[in-house]
C-alpha cells in the first residue's frame, strides 16, 4: 500500500495525447506510478478525510474498532475547528458498528454535535465490554446513536442538550440524575429519563422507557406521546408537569403518575393502571380524558382536590373518590359504567 | 458547574451531585414503597444545600429575566426552575411554569 503525500503533484493529459517516449528520462526517473487502490488506501488512512467548514465526516468502512477510532479522531478534529454557539461543528457518522471496547465515547465539548448520516439509529455502539456513550457537554445535539443494552449516559442538569432517535438500556438518558434536556423519539430501558431517584424536568416527545422511567422524584417537564412500562412518571414522587397522550402500562407494578405521591400537573388523554394519578396521594391537578383503574385519582387512601373532565375508571369494581376542596368530576365514567359528576 | 433549583418563588437550594449507593439503587428497584420513600427522602436531604444570600440575589435576578411578560389578569404558577452556573460565572436556566393553566418551558 502506498500513501500518497498530500503535496504530491499530478498532471493530467487529454486521452488523445500520445505520451509514448515523449517524456524526458530525467522526469521519468523522478516519477512515481500510483494505482487507483493507492488513492483508496490514502483516503482510508485519513489523508483525505472529508472535512467541511462546519462538519467532519466519519465514513465507517473499517472494522468495528477502526470505526470507533475514526469517530474518536473526528471528535478531536472537530475540537480544532473552533466550535462555538455561532460555529457549531457537526460530526456526520455513516451507519455501522463502532466498538469502543471498555471505554465510553465521551462528548464533553459544547457545540460539537453528532448525527447519523441517514437520521436513523444507525450509529451502533456494539462493544460487549461496556463502552457506550457519555454525553456531558452542556450544549450538544446527538441523533441516531444506539448503544444497545448499555447505559446511554447523560450528565446531570444539562439544560441545552438535544437527544433524538437514540436508544439505550437501563438507566439511560439520565437515570438517577436530572434529565433537563430535550429528548425526541428516544428509547431507554428501566429507570430511564430521570427515572428511579432522578428528576425529569426537560422536554420528552415520543419517548419510551422501561419501568419507573420519567422521573423518580419529580416529573416537572413536558411529556408528549411518551410510554413507560410499570410505574412510570414519578410513581413515588411528584408528577407536576404536563402530560399529553402518555401511557404507563402498569402490568406488574402500578401507581404511575404520582401514584404514591402527588399529581398536581396537567394530564390530557393519559392512561395509567391501578392507583395511578396519585391514587394513594394527592390528586390536585387537571385531568382531561384520562383513564385509570382501581384506586386511581386519589381513590386508594388519597385525596381528590383536582378537576377531572371526561375521565374513566376501567376496573369493573372501581368508583371515584369523593372530591374535597375545589375538586370536581365532570362527565366521568366509573368502572360500573355510571356517570360521575361531583 | 453549580446547579440550583426552586419550586417556590424566592426559595432556592443548591443541588449537589449525590451518588446513590448500590444498596439504595437496589431499594429503588425493589418497589418496596416504604423503603423507597425512605431512600428518596435521604437523597433529597443529601443533595440539597442552603445557599448564600449573594447567590440568592443573582439567582433571583436571572430568574426574573426568564419569567414571561404577564398582563394584570394572567395567573402565573411556578412549577420548577433550574439554574446552572457555569465555570465562567454565567447562568443558564430552564423554567417550567404555567400561565393561565398552560405550561410553558423557557430555556435561557
Amino acid at each position: 500500500m502506498a500513501i500518497i503525500s498530500s503535496t504530491e503533484q499530478f498532471i493530467g493529459f487529454p486521452p488523445t495525447l500520445d505520451t509514448t517516449e515523449r517524456r524526458s528520462a530525467l522526469i521519468n526517473a523522478e516519477s512515481q506510478p500510483y494505482t487507483m487502490q493507492d488513492f483508496i488506501d490514502t483516503i482510508n488512512a485519513g489523508g483525505g478525510a472529508l472535512v467541511g467548514t462546519q462538519y467532519v465526516f466519519v465514513q465507517a468502512n473499517g472494522t468495528d474498532v477502526a470505526n470507533a477510532a475514526e469517530l474518536q479522531a473526528a471528535y478531536i478534529t472537530a475540537q480544532t475547528m473552533s466550535p462555538s454557539a455561532t460555529n457549531r461543528i457537526t460530526i456526520i457518522a455513516a451507519p455501522g458498528n463502532y466498538n469502543f471496547g471498555g471505554f465510553s465515547f465521551v462528548m464533553n465539548i459544547d457545540y460539537i454535535d453528532l448525527v447519523s448520516l441517514d437520521g436513523n439509529s444507525s450509529i451502533i455502539f456494539n462493544s460487549n465490554l461496556g463502552g457506550a456513550i457519555a454525553v456531558v457537554a452542556f450544549d450538544t445535539f446527538v441523533k441516531g446513536v444506539d448503544v444497545l443494552t448499555k447505559n446511554f449516559f447523560v450528565g446531570n442538569s444539562l439544560l441545552s442538550i438535544v437527544i433524538e432517535n437514540c436508544k439505550g438500556g437501563d438507566y439511560s438518558f439520565g437515570g438517577f440524575t436530572t434529565a433537563s434536556g430535550t429528548f425526541i423519539n428516544c428509547v431507554g430501558g428501566d429507570y430511564s429519563f430521570g427515572g428511579s431517584g432522578g428528576d425529569a424536568s426537560g422536554t420528552f416527545i415520543g419517548c419510551t422507557g422501561g419501568q419507573a422511567s420519567f422521573g423518580g422524584l419529580t416529573a416537572f417537564g413536558s411529556f408528549t406521546d411518551c410510554l413507560s412500562s410499570d410505574a412510570g412518571f414519578a410513581s413515588n414522587g411528584h408528577a407536576g408537569g404536563t402530560f399529553t397522550n402518555c401511557v404507563s402500562r402498569d402490568t406488574t407494578f402500578a401507581y404511575s403518575f404520582g401514584g404514591y405521591g402527588l399529581a398536581t400537573g396537567t394530564f390530557r388523554r393519559c392512561i395509567g393502571g391501578v392507583g395511578s394519578f396519585a391514587g394513594d396521594g394527592g390528586a390536585s391537578g387537571v385531568f382531561s380524558n384520562c383513564e385509570g383503574s382501581l384506586d386511581s385519582f386519589g381513590g386508594a387512601s388519597g385525596t381528590l382536590t383536582g378537576q377531572l373532565y371526561y375521565c374513566r375508571l376501567t376496573s369493573p369494581i372501581s368508583t371515584f373518590q369523593t372530591v374535597s376542596g375545589a375538586g370536581r368530576t365532570v362527565l366521568c365514567i366509573d368502572g360500573l359504567n355510571n356517570q360521575n359528576n361531583q | 458547574m453549580k446547579n440550583f433549583k426552586s419550586t417556590k418563588i424566592g426559595t432556592w437550594v443548591e443541588i449537589l451531585e449525590v451518588e446513590m449507593t448500590e444498596e439504595q439503587k437496589s431499594i429503588m428497584m425493589s418497589f418496596d414503597r416504604k423503603a423507597m420513600a425512605s431512600v428518596m427522602s435521604d437523597i433529597e436531604d443529601k443533595r440539597t444545600k442552603k445557599i448564600t444570600a449573594k447567590n440568592s440575589t443573582d439567582l433571583k435576578a436571572f430568574y426574573n429575566k426568564m419569567v414571561p411578560v404577564l398582563t394584570n389578569t394572567d395567573v402565573y404558577e411556578l412549577i420548577c426552575v433550574e439554574l446552572s452556573q457555569k465555570d465562567d460565572g454565567n447562568f443558564a436556566g430552564l423554567l417550567n411554569c404555567r400561565v393561565n393553566g398552560v405550561q410553558k418551558q423557557i430555556r435561557a
